[in-house]
């Protein structure tokens, strides 16, 4: 038997055993053992006190085999024990709580991440649309190429307040006579953004805004539209784009296609299109493929055209002076000086009357640029409508990858807690054991 | 090459051979004997929980049991709020009649009872893990939660406490 040389003990810190206190204790469990040892008393009072130890008894057995459920035979014992006693495992206790709190936790973080976070791109039953801003710009939902796209284009609804909500529907109905639609078309939306922009009053429309409901006012507008066609369909595109603008009383300004190999390409067309036709061009522009980005801006040029209108109009007064001069004039000299004004008038006409002719043109003619694109064969982002295997695995991924965000999500969750919680436990069962201890103490 | 799995625990045989020794130990810290059956009850039924729980390399199965008997025993202490009562004074039955009474032996087994009875708790504890469970210094160790050396010295120090209240 060692020496004791430990002194790190939990408690106090106790003296060293002599050798002969250590030679003791080895009687001791010597004696206890039932071996002859040297020291007769320790011998006789281990026999003593051995006799004299509580006894449990054949009731008390019987007592705490019946409180336990079990039987003394051997046989069925173990099932007899198990009867009775309290399973344990992870599904009472301490363990139950917190596996319960754990799913709950889970489950509420996975929800969480699939309402919110699901901005992904792509198809798949988790795309979410833009749900608009303040501005006209529109995100449309993923319509077939060739549909009838005025059923299906998402359009930005202004209300009376200028807020905007994005809506992907059905049936846009485009009827002037549903007084009770609140969507506008995209030449309203403008006129109605240009119109808060400028301060003035927003009403309710009651069906299309063309030009005419912005008399008085000059509205230079331009629109941005991108549309997807599919493979190989580039070419027959840009055929109909000219037939399209040719029947809105417009012109191409201006074109260039590129095509690639395998039917893929990219095309970007210039657009000036009559005005009042916006509305019904942009939707036979759209039925051409796909919409996939649309942006509209607006300037109100009322203010340049009325500066140029009064001007040609100071201009006419002017002449009309002179000319009204020339007829009283009585010398040569006169008449020399006044022809000479007339004529510099005539110049100041001529060029008034072209910027007065060339701020309503741009008013008149709102200008398009169109960009198309041909995704190649075989382009993953190539979205047809059609929902295949591809798309199945896409949504399944982006599912799993929603549940891993909602544990990971409740786990950041639940550690703050978990730490917070086992730092007080470990506390606490300090703070009971140090309690059992001083029970014996008392 | 599989990984050994933990030894399982025989709990049937831990109850057979250690309900009589953990019961005469409850007594010595509680004080009586129906308390005592309680708290070797709930003792059991504690450990039948945490089976599973059980690591050997931690220490033996009698040794982990004998802590939470401890651990139940000084929560009933607490929970009644009483001090234990020397053994000699709760008149528990010693015997169930199958031998002979010995009038010396049972005046012989008072006088120890009493004097068992009046050491300190702590001393009290160690006699009982001592002589009535038979653990060893190792064992007392880790079920008082302290080191072998320190038990080894209470052990000693509780040995002549009663040596002197038995002279």
């Amino acid at each position: 038997m060692s020496l004791l040389h430990r002194t790190d003990d939990r408690h106090d810190d106790l003296p060293e055993l002599t050798p002969e206190q250590l030679a003791e204790l080895d009687a001791l469990d010597a004696a206890l053992l039932g071996d002859e040892i040297a020291d007769d008393a320790l011998a006789t009072l281990v026999r003593d006190v051995r006799a004299a130890a509580p006894e449990l008894g054949t009731e008390g057995t019987q007592t705490l085999n019946d409180r336990l459920g079990v039987t003394l035979d051997p046989a069925a014992g173990r099932k007899a024990l198990r009867s009775r006693l309290r399973p344990g495992g992870l599904l009472h206790g301490p363990g139950a709580v917190a596996a319960t709190m754990l799913v709950v936790v889970a489950l509420g973080g996975g929800a969480f991440v699939l309402t919110t976070g699901g901005s992904e791109s792509g198809g798949g039953v988790l795309q979410s649309l833009n749900t608009g801003d303040d501005s006209a710009d529109q995100a449309a939902s993923a319509p077939s190429a060739g549909s009838a796209m005025p059923e299906e284009r998402a359009e930005t609804v202004l209300d009376a307040g200028g807020a905007s909500s994005s809506d992907s529907s059905a049936a846009v109905e485009r009827d002037s006579a549903a007084p009770s639609s609140q969507r506008l078309t995209p030449s309203a939306e403008i006129d109605q953004f240009s119109n808060r922009l400028q301060g003035a009053t927003v009403t309710t429309p009651r069906g299309p805004v063309d030009a005419d409901r912005t008399a008085g006012r000059a509205v230079e507008r331009s629109v941005d539209l991108t549309v997807r066609v599919k493979n190989g369909g580039l070419p027959d595109a840009g055929r109909k784009v000219a037939s399209i603008t040719r029947r809105s009383n417009g012109y191409v300004a201006s074109s260039e296609m590129n095509l690639g190999a395998a039917g893929a390409g990219t095309a970007t067309f210039v657009l000036r299109v009559d005005s009042p036709k916006l509305d019904e061009t942009i939707d036979r522009l759209s039925g051409l493929g796909t919409v996939t980005g649309q942006s509209a801006l607006s300037q109100d040029i009322t203010g340049t055209l009325d500066s140029a209108k009064q001007q040609l109009a100071d201009a006419r007064k002017a002449r009309e002076a002179l000319l009204k001069a020339l007829s009283k004039a009585t010398t040569e000299g006169e008449i020399a000086s006044l022809r000479a004004r007339i004529a510099a008038n005539r110049r100041e006409l001529a060029r008034f009357d072209a910027g007065v002719r060339r701020v309503e043109r741009r008013a008149d003619l709102t200008t398009i640029t169109l960009s198309m694109d041909a995704p190649a064969k075989g382009d993953p982002t190539a979205d047809d409508g059609s929902w295949s295997l591809g798309d199945a695995a896409d949504d399944a991924w982006s599912a799993l990858r929603a549940i891993l965000g909602g544990l990971l999500v409740a786990a950041a969750v639940i550690a703050p807690f978990a730490l917070i919680g086992g730092a007080g436990y470990a506390v606490w069962s300090r703070r009971r054991r140090a309690a059992r201890e001083r029970t014996l103490d008392t | 090459m599989a990984r050994p799995r933990r030894p399982t625990l025989q709990f049937d045989a831990l109850y057979r051979e250690s309900r009589a020794d953990l019961f005469a130990y409850v007594v010595s810290v509680v004080g009586d004997r129906a308390t005592a059956e309680d708290v070797v009850a709930i003792s059991f039924e504690r450990a039948y929980s945490k089976r599973r729980a059980f690591n050997p390399s931690r220490g033996t199965p009698r040794q982990w049991l004998f802590g939470i008997a401890r651990n139940a025993a000084l929560d009933e202490l607490r929970k009644r709020s009483r001090r234990a009562t020397p053994v000699a004074d709760a008149g528990m039955h010693v015997a169930d009649g199958a031998h002979a009474h010995d009038a010396a032996g049972d005046e012989r087994a008072d006088a120890i009872r009493a004097a068992i009875g009046g050491l300190h708790p702590r001393d009290r504890e160690l006699i009982a893990l001592k002589f009535f469970a038979g653990l060893s210094n190792e064992e007392i160790a880790g079920t008082l939660g302290i080191t072998e050396g320190n038990a080894r010295v209470r052990m000693h120090r509780a040995l002549t406490a009663l040596r002197e209240a038995c002279a």
